[in-house]
């Protein structure tokens, strides 16, 4: 319970976090140059236009009344129109996050899967060679430009070896199949559509990959961290000498244990493979809500912006959040000792 | 129309930094909207079979091939009365009908449309439009005058897409719809180009879309003006019904079998506008049997494609000017002998044979020679550094005086290699220039004071109406001062005189001399570089037929005039 | 923090004391193979910077001196002997826009880092060191900035503040500082708890003089560390910034934005963003084996 308590407190101190981001985020794009009713209106419109549409969006009131006026619309899900989709926001983001979430899972999953045997076997051969050769290859990882590494991976399997399509969500299938989660594994999968479901997964393997490139690298380092300082418990010995095999030992004990540490990096990594998925997307013609956000940020719109702001920044603490509930899970010593985390 | 003018650019080409010589076409997408839907298609690992995507509807029309139209840029509106660049414009006049119509020749010449036949006042203010009797819109209401009266009113009202061409000029309250099939306008001046932008007046069912208006808009009664239902729907009476708009995917249109025109015999009865992202996988679907792709690929990808066997390259330079602006009020630039000067020393071979493919044209004075009124007859500069310096003599500046700055479109990469070519020859003829990229919505406030606006701006000139006045008047006129087509603050009380009496001469004939005058001055006063008439290129497939580039915004994808061979 | 001992300047013993501190130090770093080759990998890059002209083929083509040159007939043309890494759209010789490209690069790491220090630091130190309500409001707010992956916030400021490389620096330093901030505050609380503090305070010490003089030494190490690890990550956000369109004016070389550039030339021109993106890939991969090495040095954590 105390745990329960502690949650209960940290999902509470997200709400003021929340409101300050939504602070900020509005200001920045209320004071953008180059006035997006403008924009909004093309190049030719008379001054006159461009002042109606400015009173429409409510852009002449004073800054704390938009604001006001924005948050009571978001709490009816409206989140102002889109400039350039003219769409609500709200609409464009329900269109676009699914594949955003579902390019950042299946990126997470394949850090998880990576990342953790990885950090194990180091952990394991501690100061041995597949401990240095798994430090390098994370030192490898973390420094390459997510861009540039989704680059070479078009360049290599899609291009040279013509493996795996270089960009897109889906090839060319007919039928498509029905929209319902919105995540095209899914509803493939739920329609038993097999050409839809190969497609989509071959679409998703490099982004993927590009994306989890970094997580790997924190999510092993962790690991074998963690791995180590349980691993050098008298208890291992004791399951050693009852003939416990290594490999059990390891993995379901040990790592069972360490587990815990590993979940935070997880938390936070998942912020940066959301930022990452901000170049990623454009580099493979994702049509995620990150591609979206880059244009509606370079394009000033700045609805758009905030709305996908906003999303980026609920997501972050929500997984973050989640993670201190699976921490509980994983790790029973916090259910007495909540609020040292 | 304004259409095509860069700023959109930023949009999807500051993501995919143009490239060299076609992207900057892309003229695309003005008035910001483009959006941002994203395309799920992808680089052509699908099957050969392109016409799949209409999800087994494809039976519909009466039995005419599909056209698959392969476009990495998506139309933001669907809304005919915001719809206002190309890519839009292309989906709107298939599906909507105007009065008159351009045809497919160069230069675009009126063709009557909706309206059967038209007088003109001899106040050279009133119009008077007879309606064909026989056309129905898509839901089979019959097209009658007041529907064109409330398609004014919706235009005007809501000030949205092509509503500048006719701000100051046209108001609703002086269309009347005398009967049924009758509709007499009356401009508040006399404005000659008027018919030529009537191609630009899509008409809707006043009925249907007001029915459809939900209740909660900015337009007062009208509510939202339907604009959100007409966003997935159509009010039109065009040649194609509007069956599907998949945002981020495509959009679909169906021959309408009731409409009042006629389709050659060997037609497309459905075309799919399909949304690609990369060039790579435009390339890929043109490979896989696509009927046709837009003009905003690299010239790469046309130059791959074109040595395939199915598919042919069309390239042609119709109207697309490329200036580069001389802030005309701003020293040294405000010495004409300045300007000459920088007229002489850039290398247009260069400009047009390696920073582009070599099929641009160079401009002669402000017009594309395909313009009518355009004259010959004009001062033009080659690269000439003697010529440049005995002009630089006769001001009073020296080459050291030359330190300007070049701004262009960010993502425009030959934009910027323009630029940096300048930049190169007038660091030849001792001078220096910083070349600076600038997103499309600042230029446009840039652009707006003279003392914010840049020495040099690159910019495509877009173009509208079929009218020498859609180039002379916002880029020469000093009534246009402070929009991003007049950047050079040009002022010339002659030069204005003319374009003003270019507008208020009915006669085509008569205004032919104003306007070669109007070129003669300009080209002398060289406000700007003239550097090119850029080509624009369409990868077709071999079988289809019919294709004639007018230059026209959108006129390049008249799908009901194609065929199969 | 933690292993650093108490010591006060008087005592006899401590110029000893450290430098066998220093030597330990050292050792330990020289211990670390990774760290000796970043720590070449960043001497390489800086070498390149100073001396980049007289290294670069074709020094005009990435700018040198205001004199660009282009030769758009040259365009490009695969990597050879006379162009290393080939040449671009504008016929210039990449592997000379990439030497240049470095000073660039290197002047955006020094330039956040700074200002992300100079603004993160007082904030962490006054919060930790009042502590209360006051403390607790300036870490929620860096919370806030916390939140969202810095690449977003930073694209977000630096359009807000019209794109020129100036702001693209000033927005990564503005989304970076709270990192410092919460570093320094950690540090802070945890050498409060230490009694030296409470002892100084006790003989008459004023505030500033017990920050300056103890809890300052006691962030260093672990603001150090942090800094050469994030020099690589700064470097990467501000490449990625020009990735999306926003850096350095042309003909200013910049690797981010030649990335991008060269995208639009594959897979035929695939030198054009290979070059320039591997060039990313070393200094942060130098930053970051130079970072670790510095991180065991010290023994700090830093996240």
């Amino acid at each position: 319970m105390g745990h329960r308590n502690y949650l209960i407190k940290r999902g509470l101190s997200t709400i003021p976090m929340f409101v300050g981001l939504s602070v900020l985020i509005f200001t920045l794009a209320r004071v953008i140059p180059g006035r997006p009713a403008r924009l909004a209106l093309g190049p030719r419109a008379s001054d006159e236009a461009v002042q109606n549409l400015r009173e429409q969006m409510g852009l002449d009131k004073p800054l704390w009344e938009q604001y006001f006026d924005y948050v009571g619309g978001v709490i009816q899900g409206d989140l102002g129109q889109s400039l350039i989709s003219n769409r609500n926001v709200a609409t464009d983001l329900m269109e676009y996050f699914p594949a955003t979430f579902e390019l950042t899972t299946l990126a997470m999953i394949i850090a998880v899967f990576v990342g953790v045997p990885l950090g194990v076997v180091a952990g394991q051969h501690k100061d041995r060679w597949p401990d240095n050769a798994s430090r390098l290859f994370s030192f490898f990882n973390v420094s390459l430009p997510p861009f540039w590494a989704g680059i070479l991976l078009q360049l290599v399997i899609a291009f040279q070896l013509g493996w795996l399509p270089a960009t897109g969500r889906v090839g060319d299938v007919s039928p498509m199949p029905i929209e319902t989660t919105g995540l095209l594994l899914v509803d493939s999968l739920l329609a038993f559509n097999v050409p839809a479901f190969v497609s989509a997964t071959q679409h998703l393997i490099l982004p993927a990959i590009t994306l989890s490139l970094a997580p790997i690298a924190d999510i092993a380092r962790m690991t074998r961290s963690s791995f180590i300082e349980e691993y050098d418990k008298d208890y291992v010995e004791g399951l050693r000498t009852h003939g416990i095999p290594e490999r059990l030992i390891a993995y379901k004990y040990v790592l069972r244990r360490s587990f815990a540490s590993s979940l935070t990096i997880i938390g936070l990594d998942y912020g940066f493979l959301l930022g990452s998925a901000f170049v990623v997307e454009i580099v493979f013609s994702w049509p995620g809500m990150a591609s979206y956000g880059v244009e509606a940020i370079l394009q000033k719109d700045i609805n758009a912006m905030v709305g996908v702001t906003l999303v980026v920044g609920a997501s972050f603490l929500l997984v973050n959040f989640a993670v201190d509930v699976l921490y509980g899970v994983f790790d029973p010593r916090v259910w007495h000792d909540g609020d040292s985390q | 129309m304004r259409n095509d003018t860069n700023h959109n650019f930023d949009r999807r080409d500051f993501l995919r930094y143009g490239s060299a010589a076609t992207i900057s076409t892309i003229f695309a997408g003005c008035t910001g909207n483009q959006s941002s839907d994203s395309t799920t298609n992808d680089s052509g690992d699908g099957s050969p079979d392109t016409d799949t995507s209409d999800d087994g509807s494809s039976g519909s029309g009466s039995g005419g091939a599909s056209f698959e139209y392969v476009t990495t840029v998506a139309p933001s509106s669907l809304d005919p009365m915001k719809g206002s660049d190309n890519l839009e414009t292309i989906v709107l006049h298939n599906v909507y009908d105007p009065l008159v119509y351009y045809t497919d020749s160069t230069p675009p010449e009126l063709q009557p449309w909706l309206a059967e036949d038209w007088e003109v006042a001899d106040d050279g203010r009133t119009y008077t439009f007879n309606l064909r009797s026989d056309a129905t819109f898509h839901n089979g209401d019959p097209v009658t005058a007041s529907d064109v009266q409330y398609s004014v009113q919706r235009m005007m009202e809501m000030q949205n897409g092509f509503s500048w061409m006719w701000s100051g000029i046209l108001s609703p309250e002086n269309v009347t719809a005398v009967d049924e099939t009758t509709v007499e306008m009356v401009t508040t001046e006399v404005f000659a180009p008027f018919l030529y932008t009537l191609p630009f007046l899509y008409v809707v069912n006043q009925e249907q879309v007001e029915a459809n208006a939900a209740s909660d808009g900015n337009f007062g009664e009208h509510g939202d003006y339907g604009t959100s239902w007409l966003e997935d729907n159509d009010a039109g009476s065009g040649p194609y019904v509007l069956s599907e708009r998949e945002r981020s995917r495509q959009i679909v249109i169906e021959q309408n079998d009731d409409w009042w025109g006629s389709f050659p015999d060997d037609r497309y009865s459905s075309v799919t506008t399909e949304i690609v992202q990369e060039s790579a996988t435009a390339a890929g679907r043109m490979r896989e049997g696509a009927e046709m792709s837009d003009q905003w690929l690299p010239l790469q990808t046309y130059n791959d494609l074109e040595g395939g066997d199915d598919v042919r390259v069309h390239a042609k330079a119709t109207f697309n000017p490329f200036y580069i602006y001389m802030h005309t009020q701003r020293a040294p630039l405000d010495d004409v002998h300045v300007r000459r000067a920088i007229s002489y020393a850039f290398d247009y071979e260069a400009a047009l044979n390696d920073v582009m493919a070599g099929d641009s044209d160079h401009l002669q004075g402000p017009l594309p020679g395909a313009m009518w009124s355009h004259t010959e007859d004009l001062p033009t500069y080659e690269q000439d550094f003697e010529a440049a310096q005995a002009e630089l003599d006769q001001s009073d500046y020296s080459a050291s005086d030359l330190d300007l700055n070049y701004t262009y479109v960010s993502g425009l990469t030959t934009e910027e290699s323009m630029g940096l070519l300048l930049q190169s020859n007038l660091q030849e003829l001792g001078g220096s220039l910083t070349v600076e990229r600038a997103p499309w919505s600042n230029i446009t406030e840039m652009a707006a004071n003279p003392d914010t606006t840049p020495d040099m701006l690159a910019i495509y000139l877009s173009f509208s109406y079929a009218d020498p006045d859609t180039f002379l008047y916002p880029a020469w006129h000093s009534d246009s001062h402070g929009s991003w087509t007049s950047a050079a603050w040009y002022q010339n009380d002659e030069v204005d005189r003319l374009l003003t009496e270019g507008r208020r001469t009915v006669a085509q004939e008569n205004r032919i001399p104003i306007y070669e005058e109007a070129q003669r001055i300009i080209a002398e006063d060289a406000p700007a570089l003239f550097v090119m008439n850029q080509a624009t290129r369409n990868a077709l497939s071999e079988s289809v037929q019919g294709f004639q580039d007018n230059g026209i915004t959108g006129y390049r994808q008249t799908f009901h005039r194609y065929h199969q061979d | 923090m933690s292993n650093s001992e108490t010591v006060t300047a008087d005592d006899p013993g401590v110029l000893e004391r450290r430098r066998e501190d220093l030597n330990r130090v050292v050792y330990r770093f020289k211990q670390n193979p990774m760290s000796i080759l970043g720590l070449c990998i960043i001497f390489g890059f800086v070498f390149i910077a100073i001396f980049a002209p007289y290294i670069a083929p074709y020094p005009n083509d990435a700018g040198y001196q205001n004199q660009p040159a282009v030769h758009f007939d040259q365009k490009f043309e695969s990597p050879s002997a006379e162009h290393l890494f080939g040449t671009d759209q504008a016929g210039r010789d990449i592997f000379s826009r990439v030497l240049f490209g470095t000073r660039l690069s290197l002047r955006i790491g020094v330039v956040v880092l700074a200002a992300a220090v100079s603004i993160g630091v007082p904030v962490g130190l006054v919060a930790g060191y009042l502590g209360g309500g006051v403390g607790m409001a300036l870490m929620r707010i860096t919370d806030v900035f916390l939140s969202v992956p810095p690449l977003v916030l930073a694209l977000a400021v630096s359009v807000a503040l019209e794109p020129n490389l100036t702001n693209v620096m000033l927005a990564i330093a503005a989304v970076w500082w709270p990192w410092y901030a919460r570093l320094t505050y950690g540090e802070v609380l945890s050498v409060k708890e230490e009694t030296y503090v409470e002892a100084s305070r006790g003989i008459g010490a004023t505030s500033t003089r017990t920050i300056f003089r103890e809890i300052l030494p006691n962030v260093l190490a672990p603001i150090t560390v942090k800094m050469s690890l994030d020099m690589g990550y700064a470097i990467l956000v501000a490449a990625s910034l020009g990735f999306l369109g926003l850096g350095a004016q042309p003909p200013t070389p910049e690797w981010g934005t030649m990335v991008s550039q060269g995208r639009d030339y594959m897979p035929a021109q695939w030198w054009y963003s290979t070059f320039p993106g591997l060039a990313i890939f070393l200094i942060v991969l130098g930053f970051n084996f130079l970072g670790d090495g510095l991180r065991d040095m010290f023994d700090v954590e830093v996240q």
